[in-house]
C-alpha cells in the first residue's frame, strides 16, 4: 500500500469524516467535515459492539419447530394463493432430503432446527394509515437503530421499507415510485397485489432445491421486498430496506426479489443491525435478480449482525443465497457488500452472464475480529458471447478471526470472447488470525481471458512508522491504512453506505491492535 | 471394472501378496501395507464429489480387468528397450551422463541399469522387506513422506508395494550425472496395474539430480501408480525432473512427497507432453527455517489427453521460501487442471511463497480448470498467486506475419515461447533440448534454441 503525500491526505480525510457520523448517515451530518480529535479517541476506545439493543414490542409467536404444519401455517397467515403454499411444501419436501453443506471453511455448533421459531411478527393494530398510529415501541426502536423516516424523507430522498422482524412495517415514497410505475412492496403484499410477477419470477434465479439454506428460505421465508421495474424506467431514488432481527431466538428468513425489465435502471441497498443477545441465531436469506435486455441492478450490502462477544459468544450465522441473472443483451449487474457482522458468515453473490455483452461485478469487503469467521465470495458464470466480470475481494482478518474467498469463474463453451479479472487481496492483523483464499476458474473458450490474482500480507511495520511519525497513533493508522485498502470497494457504494461503511471498518477493528 | 470390482481386485492382490510374503509378513514394510489396505478400504475410490478429484474422474480407469506383475508372471520375450522409443529418445538426450534404473513393473532391475558402484557417494538398491526391517534410515523414511491417509492411491500404493528403489547420496557428495529412473510397465500379455516406489535419501549437504519417466509396452492397458519419497536433509539440494511422454493408452496417478529439511532445497520440474491419463500430486513440507522449494511444470496436450497437476507447498515453520509456475498449453480436446495450494502454519512467520500458472487455449474444444489456493494462517507473511487463461496476443502474431513469418508459423513460435519459459529452468542441456524438441514437434513449430 503506496501512501504519498497525496494519498495520505486524501485517506486521513476519509477517515477522519468516517469516524465523525452518526451510524445512519444523514446528509445535513455530512457538510460537517471537521473532525473533533477527542471524539474520534472516545469513539475509538469503545470496542464492544455498539447497536446491541432490544426493544420489548409485543410479538406473535409460533411455537418453536418446523413441519408441513408450520409452512402451512406461515402460507395461512399471510393469505397467500394455493400455488405458494404448494411452492412452499414443495421446497420444504426437497430440503428434507437435503444436508447441510459442509464444504465451507468455518466451523459452528450444529443446528437444531426444530429449536427455531419460524414465525413471529410484531403485533398489527388496526392497519396504521400514518406514523401516528404505529406503535409507538416500534417507532422508538427506528429512532434507536438511527432511521428517521420522515427526515430520511427529507434529507436523503430514500425511500425505506424498514422490516422489524418478518413483516414490513413502514413503506414510504410509494406515490413517487407510483408515478413512475415501479413496484417496491414488502413480499407479503407483492404475492397478493402482483402475484403473475411473483409466480413468474420467484425461485427462477435461485431454485427451491438450489441448496440447503435456500430450500430452507423457500418453505418459511416470512416476508422480504419485492421491486419491480418497468420498461426504460430509471428508478427515481435509490430504494433500501434495513433488515433487523428483533425477538430472542427467531430465525429471520427474508426473500428478495428484484425485476429490472428493459433498459430500466435501480440501485437497491440492504443493511443490517441486530440487538445484542446470548444465542445464536439463523440468518438464511435469499435474493434473486432479473435484469432484461440494457437493464442495469446495482445492489449494495452493509451487513453488521451482532458478531458475538470477544470469546466467540453468541452471534448471528449469516448464510445466504445470493444469486442474479442477467438475462438479456447488454444487461448489468453489480454486487457491493462491506461485511463487518456476523459470527458465522457464508455468502457468494453470484451473476449468471447469460445475455449477449452482459457484465457481472463483484465487490467486496469482508472484515473479522475476535473469534468470527467467514466464507465468502462470487461466482462468475459466463454464458452468452462478450460478456465481462470483475471481482474485487478485500478480506481483512484480526483476533483470532477466519476469513476465507470462495470464488469460481466458469466460461461456458459457447461463451466467445468472455473477459474475467478477479483481485483478491488479504489483509492480516495479528498472528493468531488466518486468511485463505480458493478461487475456482473453470475455462472451455479458447477466446477467453480470465485473470486472477491474490496477495495475502500484514501491513507493514514500515508504513505504520510513517503513521506514528506524524502523530497518528497505531490503532488511528490501522483504520487509515484499512480504509485505504478496502477503497476500491467503498467507492463503489452509494454516499449514505459509503460513510457508515468506513465507521464500521474503523469500529470492528478496534482493539486489534496494541 | 466397477468401483466394487475394483476393490475386489486391490483386497485379492493384497492378500495374495501376504501369502507370497513367507516370513516377511510380520516385518515393518508390511505393517505399512496393512495401514495402507486398511486406508485404501475406509477412503474407498474418490468421486468427482471429493473436493481434491472435483475435476479428475478416475471411475473409467478402472473399467479393465488388470493384473499386478507378481499375478501375470508373462513368460513373453525379455524386453527390449531401445524400441522404446519415449525411452530411447530422452536416454539419448543424457547420452553418457545417465545413470539408468530400469524399473520394470516395479521391479529395480540392476542388470539391465547402469553399473554404478563407481560413483562416489552413490548408492542405489531395491527396496525389500529385509532392508527396511535392517535399515533405520528407510525404515523411518518409507511412508514419512506419502501418508495413506490423506490419499487414497498413495494407499493403493503403499498396500500394494513389493518392489522399489533405494537412491541414497551420501554426506556431502554430489552427484552431477543425472540419475534417471525409467519405470516401465509390461502390458503385452494383459491390462497391468503396477505400484512402484520410489525413495530418495539425501544425506546432509547432498546433491543429485533425479530423472523419472514412464513408458508402457504393449497394446493392453495400464495404469502406473507411483509414489516417490524424497528426504533432503539439512543443506541438500535435490532436483527432481518428472517426464510424462507416454503412450495414448497409458495411464498414471502419481504421487511425490518430499520433506525439506533446514537450508536444503528441492525442485521440481514436472513436463507433461504425452499419455492419455496424468494426474500428478507433489506435496512438499518445508520442514526446518530456510527450507526452499521450487516447483515447475508445463502441460503441452493435444488430442483427447488429459493432465491434472496438484501441488501442496506447506509451510511448517518460520524463514522458509517457495515459488511455482506452472504453464500449459491445451489444444484437440485435451483438459488440463491445475490446483496449487500454499498452506502457511500458524507459527510460519515470515514465509514468502509465490505461485502463479498461466494457461493457453489453442482450440475450441480444449478444456483448463484452475484453482490456485492460499490458506494462511501466520501474519508476517508474503504470499501471492496469479492464475491467467487467454489467448496468444493476436498484435504480436501481426507483427511477425508484418515480418514475413507466416500465420501458423508465427503463432507456433509464440506458443513455443510461452511453454519455453518453464523448460528453460532445466540445467541439464541435453534434457532440455531433447524437450524443447518435443515441445516444437507437438505444436508443429521449429525449436528455436538460442
Amino acid at each position: 500500500m503506496a501512501l504519498g503525500s497525496d494519498g495520505t491526505r486524501r485517506h486521513l480525510r476519509v477517515f477522519n469524516i468516517g469516524l465523525n457520523w452518526s451510524y445512519i448517515a444523514t446528509l445535513n451530518e455530512h457538510t460537517r467535515t471537521m473532525a473533533d480529535s477527542q471524539q474520534v479517541l472516545d469513539s475509538v476506545v469503545q470496542s464492544d459492539y455498539k447497536y446491541g439493543f432490544e426493544s420489548d414490542i409485543e410479538q406473535e409467536l409460533l411455537e418453536k419447530g418446523l413441519s408441513e404444519d408450520t409452512v402451512r401455517f406461515i402460507s395461512a397467515k399471510k393469505n397467500e394463493p394455493e400455488w405458494m403454499l404448494e411452492w412452499r411444501l414443495k421446497a420444504y419436501r426437497q430440503w428434507l432430503k437435503m444436508a447441510e453443506p459442509q464444504w465451507p471453511n468455518v466451523k459452528y455448533p450444529k443446528i437444531d432446527f426444530q429449536d427455531i421459531i419460524y414465525w413471529a411478527a410484531p403485533k398489527k393494530k388496526e392497519g396504521p394509515a400514518s406514523l401516528d398510529e404505529v406503535d409507538p415501541e416500534l417507532l422508538a426502536t427506528f429512532a434507536k437503530l438511527g432511521i428517521p423516516l420522515e427526515e430520511q424523507k427529507m434529507l436523503t430522498g430514500v425511500a425505506v421499507d424498514a422490516v422489524l422482524d418478518s413483516v414490513s412495517v413502514k413503506t414510504t415514497f410509494q406515490e413517487a415510485l407510483k408515478k413512475e410505475g415501479v413496484i417496491f412492496m414488502p413480499m407479503s403484499e407483492a404475492i397478493q397485489e402482483h402475484p403473475d410477477l411473483v409466480q413468474k419470477y420467484i425461485g427462477s434465479v435461485v431454485p427451491t432445491n438450489d441448496n440447503f439454506y435456500a430450500a430452507l428460505n423457500s418453505a418459511v421465508f416470512s416476508d422480504g421486498s419485492f421491486v419491480y421495474i418497468p420498461k426504460g424506467v430509471r428508478c427515481p431514488m435509490e430504494l433500501s430496506t434495513y433488515f433487523r432481527i428483533n425477538a430472542r431466538n427467531t430465525g429471520q428468513f427474508e426473500r428478495t426479489l428484484i425485476i429490472a425489465d428493459e433498459g430500466s435502471y435501480v440501485s437497491y441497498l440492504e443493511g443490517c443491525t441486530a440487538p445484542q443477545r446470548d444465542e445464536n441465531q439463523l440468518h438464511a436469506a435469499v435474493v434473486e435478480l432479473i435484469a432484461h435486455a440494457d437493464a442495469e441492478i446495482k445492489y449494495s450490502t452493509v451487513q453488521n449482525w451482532y458478531p458475538g462477544d470477544k470469546d466467540g459468544h453468541g452471534g448471528i450465522y449469516n448464510f445466504v443465497t445470493k444469486r442474479g441473472i442477467c438475462e438479456g443483451a447488454r444487461s448489468k449487474i453489480s454486487w457491493t457488500q462491506v461485511e463487518t457482522g456476523s459470527a458465522v458468515t457464508w455468502k457468494y453473490p453470484s451473476c449468471v452472464l447469460k445475455g449477449d455483452d452482459s457484465i457481472g461485478e463483484f465487490y467486496s469487503v469482508a472484515v473479522t475480529n475476535h473469534h468470527q469467521q467467514a466464507d465468502t465470495g462470487t461466482k462468475m458464470l459466463h454464458i452468452g458471447k462478450n460478456t465481462r466480470s470483475r471481482i474485487v475481494s478485500k478480506g481483512i482478518s484480526a483476533g483470532v478471526s477466519q476469513n476465507s474467498y470462495r470464488g469460481l469463474v466458469k466460461i461456458n463453451a459457447r461463451a466467445e470472447n468472455a473477459r474475467n479479472y478477479s483481485q483478491c487481496d488479504s489483509l492480516l492483523i495479528g498472528d493468531q488470525c488466518g486468511a485463505h483464499t480458493f478461487p475456482y476458474l473453470e475455462t472451455s473458450n479458447p477466446t477467453a481471458t480470465v485473470e486472477h490474482e491474490a496477495t495475502t500480507s500484514k501491513i507493514g511495520e514500515d508504513i505504520l512508522f510513517y503513521c506514528n511519525q506524524r502523530g497518528i497513533d497505531t490503532e488511528a493508522a490501522v483504520a487509515l491504512i484499512v480504509n485505504g485498502y478496502a477503497r476500491d470497494v467503498l467507492n463503489q457504494l452509494p454516499m449514505e453506505f459509503a460513510v457508515e461503511a468506513q465507521k464500521l471498518l474503523a469500529i470492528s477493528l478496534e482493539g486489534s491492535v496494541g | 471394472m466397477s468401483m466394487e470390482r475394483f476393490r475386489e481386485f486391490v483386497d485379492a492382490s493384497f492378500f495374495d501378496l501376504e501369502r507370497r510374503l513367507n516370513g516377511a509378513g510380520s516385518g515393518p514394510w508390511h505393517q505399512l501395507r496393512r495401514a495402507g489396505h486398511q486406508a485404501f478400504l475406509t477412503q474407498g475410490v474418490p468421486t468427482t464429489r471429493h473436493e481434491e478429484w472435483k475435476y479428475t474422474n478416475v471411475l473409467p480407469l478402472l473399467g479393465l480387468t488388470y493384473q499386478t506383475a507378481s499375478a501375470g508372471s508373462s513368460g513373453v520375450a525379455p524386453l527390449n528397450l531401445a524400441a522404446i522409443h519415449s525411452l530411447d529418445t530422452y536416454r539419448s538426450a543424457m547420452g553418457s551422463d545417465e545413470v539408468f534404473l530400469c524399473l520394470i513393473d516395479g521391479q529395480y532391475l540392476p542388470s539391465l541399469s547402469t553399473e554404478h558402484h563407481q560413483i562416489q557417494g552413490l548408492s542405489v538398491e531395491p527396496l525389500t522387506d529385509q532392508l527396511v526391517a535392517n535399515d533405520n534410515d528407510v525404515r523411518t523414511a518409507l511412508a514419512s513422506a506419502a501418508a495413506s491417509e490423506g490419499h487414497p492411491f498413495v494407499a493403493l500404493n503403499t498396500a500394494l508395494a513389493s518392489h522399489g528403489v533405494v537412491i541414497r547420496i551420501a554426506r556431502g557428495a554430489t552427484i552431477e550425472r543425472p540419475i534417471h529412473v525409467a519405470m516401465i510397465t509390461d502390458a503385452r500379455s494383459s491390462d497391468r496395474l503396477q505400484t512402484p516406489r520410489v525413495l530418495v535419501l539425501a544425506e546432509e549437504s547432498a546433491a543429485a539430480t533425479i530423472v523419472e519417466s514412464y513408458h508402457t509396452v504393449g497394446s493392453n492397458g495400464s495404469l502406473i501408480i507411483p509414489v516417490t519419497e524424497i528426504v533432503a536433509h539439512r543443506q541438500a539440494n535435490v532436483r527432481r525432473v518428472t517426464i510424462h511422454d507416454d503412450v495414448d493408452h497409458a495411464r498414471l496417478i502419481g504421487y511425490t512427497g518430499a520433506r525439506v529439511h533446514g537450508d536444503a532445497q528441492v525442485s521440481s520440474h514436472v513436463f507433461c507432453l504425452g499419455g492419455g491419463f496424468v494426474r500428478n500430486d507433489l506435496a512438499i513440507a518445508l520442514l526446518e527455517p530456510n527450507a526452499q522449494g521450487f516447483l515447475d511444470g508445463v502441460s503441452v496436450l493435444a488430442g483427447e489427453e488429459y493432465a491434472d497437476n496438484h501441488t501442496v507447498v506447506d509451510h511448517t515453520v518460520p524463514h522458509c521460501h517457495s515459488e511455482e509456475l506452472y504453464k500449459g498449453v491445451y489444444d484437440g480436446r485435451s483438459v488440463g487442471v491445475f490446483n496449487g495450494k500454499i498452506y502457511v502454519r500458524p507459527q510460519a512467520q515470515k514465509t514468502t511463497a509465490y505461485q502463479s500458472n498461466h494457461s493457453l487455449l489453442i482450440s475450441e474444444r480444449a478444456q483448463v480448470n484452475a484453482k490456485p489456493q492460499l490458506e494462511i494462517w501466520a501474519d508476517d507473511v508474503k504470499c501471492s498467486h496469479g492464475a491467467t487463461t487467454g489467448q496468444l496476443d493476436e498484435e504480436a502474431v501481426f507483427y511477425l506475419q508484418a515480418r514475413g513469418i507466416g500465420k501458423a508459423e508465427a503463432r507456433a513460435l509464440m506458443t513455443y515461447a510461452f511453454a519455453a519459459e518453464v523448460v528453460e529452468r532445466l540445467p541439464h542441456e541435453g534434457l532440455r533440448t531433447a524437450i524443447e524438441h518435443r515441445i516444437a514437434r507437438k505444436l508443429h513449430a521449429e525449436p528455436f534454441t538460442v
